[in-house]
């Protein structure tokens, strides 16, 4: 049986070490395009709330109105709280006694009232602990 | 350090599960470093089907170890009257450049994987919103088949639990959530996809084709790339490829080896517990096997039935979860407008165009046709008897993208948006079973294979 040919080998070889060159410096060059890990920040702005969170196994979540342009952004802030606050359920409803606020922008005043929300305490940060009346 | 030592007890216990499978004398054997690749992938998988049914018992690491012990016993029994394994083939060793190449890919490669995991510890979307939030669910003992999870549909809580449960089982034994699990898991699952393919290789071809063969996968970038997102689809990787390995060594085997044939059906069980993917795999693998082993037709009927009863493990657990599980949405949205989807031409033009696209986009892709032709053109005497080995794998590989564009074409999803974002993960899901069919080709081959 014949060895592999020294031609075809070296070939192969030197075109797979230039692959494994040029991902590596993609990866490095990827550094500057792609933002750091976006979660620690987001869910840093909860840490107050995580610890002032009442007993129970589900809560519900609302955010600001968006357009079809906010929503993957909108929807990569709803995935990283729940993620946040796993092992609890957050769901994206209002219908629940505890509802978590996730605003990038201040809401209107009176915005959670004509939604028959009531604030139980602004966080901050657009973070908020909102209580639905229905549920009392 | 009590997940470190679980983690080797992973390894372990895979390494006697795949001993008692597929036997050898009790002292190292040639074939032992195969049985090494495939020993962590089969850990987890034990690990976690003892996890699902002690759930939510923090007794699952001792019932692990004990299991292990068990499993251990049996593969030390079958030791005794074990044929010993057949030397793997005669070649003169690689020259000292390849192995310094592979040594400097290799080394690119977990630089690459050091980066990707510096900069995003919690991997990507799919990582830190699928598998590891259900590993964090498992971890605090949520129920297992809580129906809230049906709120997180977009979490896809119907997704098998191996690789969840087996780190969900190494937090327990940490005490708490930590990060360095998935990146110490990962990685290794990564070298795994590797070494599965490379020490099949050495076995039936030589240790320069098992070098080469290790160069060409490491050009594929998404192989590391996935890998440090911390996606499933890499250990899905390496399981497809060692359970396709592991049909053709049997496959090369005169007489044919039950003993794989049933390791190969296991191995195929556990791809159907990590990913949904697996399922199609088991119908797939099973279709290869009734058509491509070197058997008359009634006894291929049987190697099948041997096959499938090594699965069944895995695949009655698996029923028994998605019973208690949400249906995924997706499924009924497709069942929906199935007919209308099959009749419409534009969508088999998506698909066709998407596959091209990302068969030229797919870095590596390139490279490894190239090296093909220089394989086959070049490096030594192309006989036909090397095409031997090439049904299994290739047959595999084909029948399961068939079903993938399949999926593609009753996709309820924006068929554009789902090709785009899935394409690249499911060429990696069978990217270490190309280069091993690609492989195998070519070169006279000493055995009979």
């Amino acid at each position: 049986m014949s060895l592999p040919r020294p031609k075809a080998a070296f070939l192969v070889t030197v075109c797979s070490l230039a692959c494994a060159g040029f991902s590596l410096l993609w990866t490095i060059r990827a550094f500057r395009w792609n933002p750091v890990d976006p979660l620690p920040e987001h869910n840093a702005r909860f840490a107050e709330l995580r610890a002032a969170l009442p007993q129970g196994q589900v809560f519900g979540y609302i955010d600001e109105p968006h357009g079809s342009a906010e929503k993957e952004a909108a929807k990569f802030r709803y995935y990283a709280t729940a993620y946040g606050f796993a092992p609890v359920f957050i769901e994206r409803s209002v219908e629940h006694r505890y509802l978590i606020g996730n605003f990038v922008t201040s809401p209107s005043p009176g915005y959670f009232e004509k939604l028959g929300l009531r604030v139980q305490r602004d966080f901050g940060r657009g973070v908020f602990l909102l209580e639905n009346p229905k549920f009392h | 350090m009590a997940a470190l030592f679980l983690l080797i007890l992973y390894c372990l216990a895979g390494f006697a599960v795949v001993r008692a499978f597929w036997p050898a004398p009790m002292r190292w054997s040639p074939a032992d470093p195969i049985r090494l690749a495939l020993s962590l992938p089969v850990g987890m998988a034990l690990a976690s089907l003892v996890f699902y049914f002690c759930y939510p018992s923090v007794m699952a690491a001792a019932v692990f170890v004990a299991a292990g012990a068990i499993i251990a016993a049996i593969a030390v029994i079958r030791a005794r009257n074990a044929a010993p394994d057949r030397p793997a083939i005669s070649m003169p060793p690689p020259s000292s450049w390849l192995r310094w190449s592979f040594v400097l890919a290799l080394a690119a490669t977990i630089c690459m994987y050091l980066l990707i995991i510096y900069r995003w510890p919690r991997g990507d979307w799919d990582a830190w919103c699928i598998w590891n939030l259900r590993a964090t669910f498992l971890f605090h003992g949520r129920d297992i088949f809580d129906p809230t999870y049906a709120n997180y549909f977009w979490s896809h809580p119907d997704y098998p639990l191996l690789l969840s449960g087996s780190i969900a089982l190494l937090w327990k034994v940490n005490g708490e959530i930590a990060l360095w699990g998935p990146w110490l898991l990962h990685f290794l699952i990564l070298l795994t996809a590797l070494a599965v393919p490379m020490t099949v290789l050495r076995q039936l071809r030589g240790e320069a084709v098992a070098l080469i063969a290790g160069l060409i996968l490491l050009t594929a970038r998404p192989l590391v790339a996935i890998a440090a997102s911390l996606y499933s689809d890499v250990l899905f990787a390496s399981i497809f490829a060692a359970a396709t390995a592991a049909l053709t060594l049997a496959n090369s085997d005169d007489p044919i080896d039950a003993n794989l044939v049933r390791l190969a059906g296991f191995l195929t069980g556990m791809a159907a517990w990590t990913k949904n993917e697996g399922l199609l795999f088991v119908c797939v693998l099973t279709a290869v096997l009734v058509v491509a082993i070197r058997l008359p037709i009634r006894k291929r009927i049987s190697a099948a039935f041997h096959f499938l009863a090594a699965a069944a493990p895995f695949l009655a657990v698996l029923a028994h979860y998605k019973r208690h599980m949400p249906v995924d949405p997706e499924i009924a949205a497709a069942s929906g407008h199935f007919f209308s989807a099959i009749l419409d031409a534009g969508r088999y033009k998506a698909v066709l165009t998407g596959y091209l696209a990302e068969a030229i986009r797919f870095p590596g892709i390139v490279l490894p046709s190239f090296a093909v032709l220089a394989l086959w053109r070049l490096w030594g005497d192309f006989h036909w008897r090397g095409l031997r080995g090439l049904p299994i794998a290739s047959l595999a590989v084909a029948i399961q993208h068939a079903g993938y564009a399949a999926v593609y074409l009753i996709t309820p999803n924006d068929i554009a948006w789902h090709i785009g974002s899935s394409l690249t993960r499911l060429l990696l899901q069978t990217w270490p079973a190309i280069v091993l069919g690609i492989c195998l080709i070519g070169n006279k081959q000493q055995r009979s294979d």
